[in-house]
């Protein structure tokens, strides 16, 4: 049986013309994914998988082609619509500093709540169900400075699903950690996926990271490998 | 080696070209504050300057001048004088300033010579003519000769009449010739009259009396010894003395005023180091990435230390040419300002234009420069002491390494010092501690500041937990995180607020001072004055008889003739005022120290002593019931002091004694103002136009009371006037400083925000929290001046004040100053942080995010 998409791209085009020729990041791209996968969109550094990671999280507009969430088309969504879905739909971690370095970390990823108008009071059960099992109750008041890089990465992850969002946006989260911390986070991942039935679409350039999702889409110059 | 200095370069280049905005205000900051210093300082050297010319001017070749306040002295004097030792030529002199009848506010020195003697002192050149004037014209009556640009400047020709007024008479003169504006022609910027001395005693009521003779001496005699020789044979009221003597004695007068303005230039410059500061901090935050790979190639601390420094000094010499080129375009304004409180206040002066003073510039360029260098040495060494790690790791940016603990303790300590400095007293008549104590206090509460923003910072977490948005939160994390950085911006608006709320509760309080004393002591219903009365340095007298005439009409119930003359008194001038002790007690009422006004006045009328006004009594250390000898005409004499009273007008201090005892000892010197008390029914407006029918056509004013206490007060705000371009400076220090910093931290926060929006912040919340921020930094600056002004104040008004003119204020604190300041402030704030909130709001998430 085929789920709905819960994201897909149509004939998605991307470049940049800042420089002094225009770069292809995305050429041509149609991708569904639906809900519940793990995907993984692989390929070597420059290929385009943060171009498309952000046009799928909505923070960056294709050239041409379109995108669409649950059925409902990007480019009839205006700037405060992309906001709320980002605040409530889509959750997103990248490579590095994904903290903001003056709140402590229970502060960080109580975040997206309190953007969305709760209560730090009223948010900390959740926050400290959040990071459960994740070893970081110990670290709930410390500052980034004081962290380790696994031990951001994972506060990431946990403050990118603690709206519930339906998506799950990774981009290269392991890029910066070593194998050890890096198997953690992609453990944690795949925990999201199989146990909360969160979708989740990771951009690495790494096969070992790769192999933990269902599904890998291979990436080359902003093209989609078949 | 040559290709490390390119890329040195580079990075210099590059950051300049990265942060064009930030340039522009760091240029623009050091720019308004050299602007600031350079047009004060330079109006202030015109003035000066132009006081000087016009006494060496008059002076000519003379070595020794013979001087006697505004007394003058006999002139058969002259004849003692030629007969001393030592002495070649003696030329008599009468020196009037003269209104012009017809044209307000012009006014004209008139120089009475005597044609004989003139020739060895001084030169003049007749217009249209090569040799030197035939001093003999003037000897026909009623004659002058006028210098040529005024002459041209009020279309004046050889064969014309002008009217001056001289005392409370009119008089006509036929100009017979224009001087050519050189010698004495310059003094007062051509402003003068050249007339036989015995038209101009005659004019003036000085008949058989001089103001000064000018001497020549032989060559074998030495001044000093000559002008021992004098004092011997002259009376002791008269002063004898090289003309470098009077320029120093003006410099004495206007030194209390340059220095409040000197204090406030210093200020200025104060502030734009701090934006200096602000801004190269920030530069070196910014280029961490570039610092560090230069250092992983091999440039050494040193040499990037070096590299900021330069950028420092370049911007700073940038910066301070702009501010020359402003400074001198604003020096026009100030001038004016300033030689119109100056004339108001010492003496009648005429200032045009500005001069270029190649001093006054090279120090404000230097200043300029300095202060950028002293601003630059923390940030800089603070980036040749970053290693290679720190510099390219950001997230090795300890976010909470400033020590505010240790800040606070030096910032304690410093005020502790300004508490002590406020405690010492005068150096000479200059208050050198109050400033010490002023400057101390500004440094001492900079150096609070961080520990400040981190108390406001954790209330701020604290409120933003009641206030869902999450917007609370993040803006304490921003105040806390960032605030060394915002210390050094809410320093800079705390000191330009703290100057602007100091500067204004002392001058309201000094207001509100005057006010009651103008209230208590001008009680006269009407007051009687030459026309030219409210020229300054004009001696005016009102006819002689007019005094009687008044006192006979009906409706006058008394009147009260005061006369005030200028006379040396241990060194230093001050007022000699007369009046009638009985009227004043009677009707009148001064406001003593200690004591009862009419006891006090009948009791110096009975005992013939005087009493003296709070300045006499500081500058001297004269206390009531002590014997002062003073120097009259007819000799040395001791009078006691009865009592102390308090008095704002700045002639340098006042002696008053009752008429009856001025004249045994000065004689008959004329009345200056005659104040009049009527009867309870009389109508004022009537009894105008009968003094005035009894001084048959006189130019004579006749002020009522509310009249003469609307334009003392009027003379005080414009005294004041100066320190209204304090006002600018202080908001442009503050929009530049919050601008700076916001503009700074948006640019530097990309990342932070990009973050942000990709959890689900939305534009406005974003554009909200940095406008906010300038709003709680404005908040906080108002706060902190609003302390620091009130020390300020306090010691404005209690060291400042006291012991430069010997005036006790009253503190008074003006609420309204609360809600102008923080309405102005905010204001200012929110304006400036609207960019960088626009910015901050509109920034490409995708381009935020991305790790490079
Ligand atoms: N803001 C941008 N301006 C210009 N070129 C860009 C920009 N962002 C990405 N690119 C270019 O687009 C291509 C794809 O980049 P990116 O999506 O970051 O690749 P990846 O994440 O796979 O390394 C690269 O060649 C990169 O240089
Ligand atoms: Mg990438």
């Amino acid at each position: 049986m085929r789920t709905p998409p819960i994201i897909h791209l149509e004939q998605v085009t991307k470049s940049y013309d800042k420089g002094p020729q225009p770069i292809l990041a995305l050429q041509g791209v149609s991708l569904e994914i639906r809900r519940g996968e793990f995907v993984a969109v692989m390929g070597p550094s420059g290929c385009g998988k943060s171009t498309m990671l952000h046009l799928m999280a909505g923070i960056d507009r294709p050239t041409s082609g379109e995108i669409g969430f649950e059925g409902k088309p990007f480019s009839a969504m205006d700037e405060t619509q992309l906001t709320r879905l980002r605040r409530e739909r889509v959750g997103i971690v990248y490579q590095l500093y994904n903290l903001l370095p003056h709140l402590t970390l229970g502060e960080n990823v109580a975040l997206p709540l309190l953007l969305a108008g709760s209560l730090l009071r009223d948010v900390q059960q959740r926050v400290a169900e959040a990071i459960q099992g994740l070893d970081l109750t110990e670290r709930i008041n410390h500052w980034p400075h004081q962290l380790s890089g696994g031990e951001m990465q994972r506060a990431a992850v946990a403050r990118a699903v603690i709206t519930r969002p339906s998506l799950l946006l990774a981009d290269e989260p392991t890029g910066n950690l070593d194998s050890k911390a890096g198997e953690a986070v992609l453990t944690l991942l795949q925990t999201l996926n199989r146990q909360e039935g969160y979708t989740v679409v990771l951009a690495t350039h790494s096969q070992q990271a790769a192999s933990y999702a269902q599904r890998i889409v291979h990436l080359r110059d902003g093209r989609i490998l078949e | 080696m040559i290709s490390r200095v390119r890329a040195l370069l580079l990075l210099l280049g590059r950051g300049v070209e990265h942060s064009p905005v930030r340039t522009t205000l760091t240029i623009f900051g050091i720019g308004i504050g050299v602007a600031a210093f350079a047009a004060i300082q330079l109006a202030n050297r015109s003035v000066l300057a132009s006081f000087h010319r016009t006494i060496d001017a008059v002076a000519g070749r003379s070595a020794l001048t013979v001087t006697a306040g505004e007394v003058g002295f006999d002139e058969t004097l002259l004849l003692t004088v030629r007969a001393a030792k030592g002495v070649q030529s003696a030329a008599p002199l009468v020196l009037n300033v003269a209104p012009v009848d017809g044209r307000p506010g012009e006014v004209l020195l008139v120089l009475g010579v005597d044609l004989l003697a003139e020739e060895a002192f001084r030169e003049y050149l007749l217009a249209g003519q090569d040799e030197a004037v035939d001093l003999k014209i003037l000897l026909q009556p009623e004659t002058l000769f006028l210098s040529r640009p005024f002459a041209t400047t009020h279309g004046l020709a050889v064969g014309d009449h002008i009217t001056l007024l001289t005392g409370s008479r009119r008089r006509s003169f036929t100009i017979r010739g224009l001087l050519e504006p050189r010698g004495p022609a310059r003094a007062l910027e051509g402003h003068l009259a050249l007339m036989d001395i015995a038209t101009a005693q005659e004019s003036f009521d000085r008949i058989g009396r001089l103001d000064r003779i000018d001497l020549v001496l032989e060559e074998t005699a030495g001044i000093d010894t000559t002008a021992t020789e004098l004092a011997q044979v002259l009376p002791h009221h008269l002063t004898i003395e090289r003309p470098e003597g009077r320029n120093q004695q003006v410099e004495k007068m206007l030194a209390a005023f340059r220095l409040n303005l000197n204090a406030l230039s210093a200020i200025s410059l104060v502030v734009a180091a701090f934006v200096i500061y602000n801004t190269l901090s920030l530069s070196v935050i910014q280029r961490r990435r570039q610092i560090g790979i230069l250092r992983s190639l091999g440039v050494t601390g040193g040499e990037v230390a070096a590299l900021f420094i330069g950028e420092a000094l370049v911007l700073g010499g940038i910066g301070s040419l702009m501010g020359l080129g402003l400074g001198y375009l604003l020096a026009g304004q100030v001038l004016n300002t300033v030689s119109r409180t100056i004339s108001h206040l010492y003496g009648f002066i005429r200032v045009t234009a500005v001069e270029f003073d190649p001093f006054t510039v090279l120090t404000a360029f230097g200043l300029g420069l300095s202060s950028s260098l002293l601003a630059a040495l923390h940030p800089s060494l603070h980036a040749g002491r970053l290693t290679v790690r720190e510099a390219l790791d950001p997230g090795l940016a300890s976010p909470h390494s400033r020590r505010p603990a240790l800040l606070s303790l030096l910032g304690l300590l410093l005020l502790s010092g300004a508490y002590w400095a406020s405690r010492q007293g005068a150096v000479g008549s200059t208050p050198l501690f109050g400033y010490v104590a002023l400057v101390l206090l500004v440094l001492g509460g900079a150096l609070l500041t961080p520990s400040a923003l981190l108390g406001f910072s954790w209330a701020i977490r604290n409120l933003g937990q009641r206030v869902p948005g999450g917007t609370g939160l993040l803006l304490a994390s921003h105040l806390s995180g960032y605030r060394g950085r915002h210390a050094v911006a809410v320093a800079a608006m705390m000191t330009a607020l703290g100057m602007l709320i100091g500067l204004a509760i002392m001058i309201g309080s000094f207001r509100g001072t005057v006010e009651v004393w103008v209230q208590e002591t001008i009680r006269a219903d009407l007051v009687v004055t030459p026309a030219s009365r409210f020229t300054k340095g004009v001696r005016a007298i009102l006819p002689s008889e007019l005094s009687d005439r008044v006192r006979a009409i009906a409706g006058i119930a008394a009147v009260d003739p005061f006369t005030g003359l200028k006379i040396a008194f241990r060194g230093r001038e001050l007022l000699l005022a007369a009046g009638d002790f009985e009227v004043v007690a009677a009707r009148g009422r001064l406001l003593f120290l200690r004591g009862d006004s009419s006891a006090i006045l009948r009791g110096a009328k009975a005992q013939e002593g005087i009493i003296i006004s709070e300045t006499v009594a500081l500058t001297h250390g004269i206390h009531s019931g002590d014997q002062v000898l003073i120097h009259t005409p007819n000799g040395a004499a001791s009078f006691p002091v009865a009592g102390i009273f308090y008095d704002y007008t700045t002639d340098g201090g006042k002696i008053a004694m009752d008429r009856s005892l001025f004249r045994r000892h000065w004689g008959e010197q004329g009345i200056n103002v005659l104040a009049v008390y009527l009867t309870s029914d009389a109508d004022p407006d009537v009894m105008t136009e009968r003094i005035k029918r009894a001084g048959e056509g006189a130019a004579i004013l006749v002020m009522r009371n509310q009249d003469l206490k609307r334009r003392v007060l009027e003379i005080f705000d414009q005294t004041f006037a100066v320190t209204h371009a304090l006002r600018i400076i202080a908001v442009i220090v503050a929009a530049l400083g919050i601008l700076n910093v916001l503009w700074a931290s948006v640019l530097e926060r990309q990342r932070e925000i990009g973050i942000l929006r990709s959890v689900g912040a939305s534009r406005g919340q974003v554009f909200r929290v940095v406008l906010q921020e300038a709003g709680l930094l404005g908040l906080l600056a108002e706060i902190l001046g609003v302390i620091i002004g009130l020390f300020l104040a306090l010691v404005l008004i209690h060291v400042i004040n006291k012991q430069s003119f010997g005036w006790s204020i009253l503190f008074a604190f003006p609420p309204t100053i609360l809600v102008t300041s923080a309405g102005l402030v905010l204001l200012t704030s929110l304006l400036a942080g609207f960019l960088p909130a626009l910015y901050a709001s509109r920034v490409n998430i995708a381009d935020a995010v991305k790790y490079e």
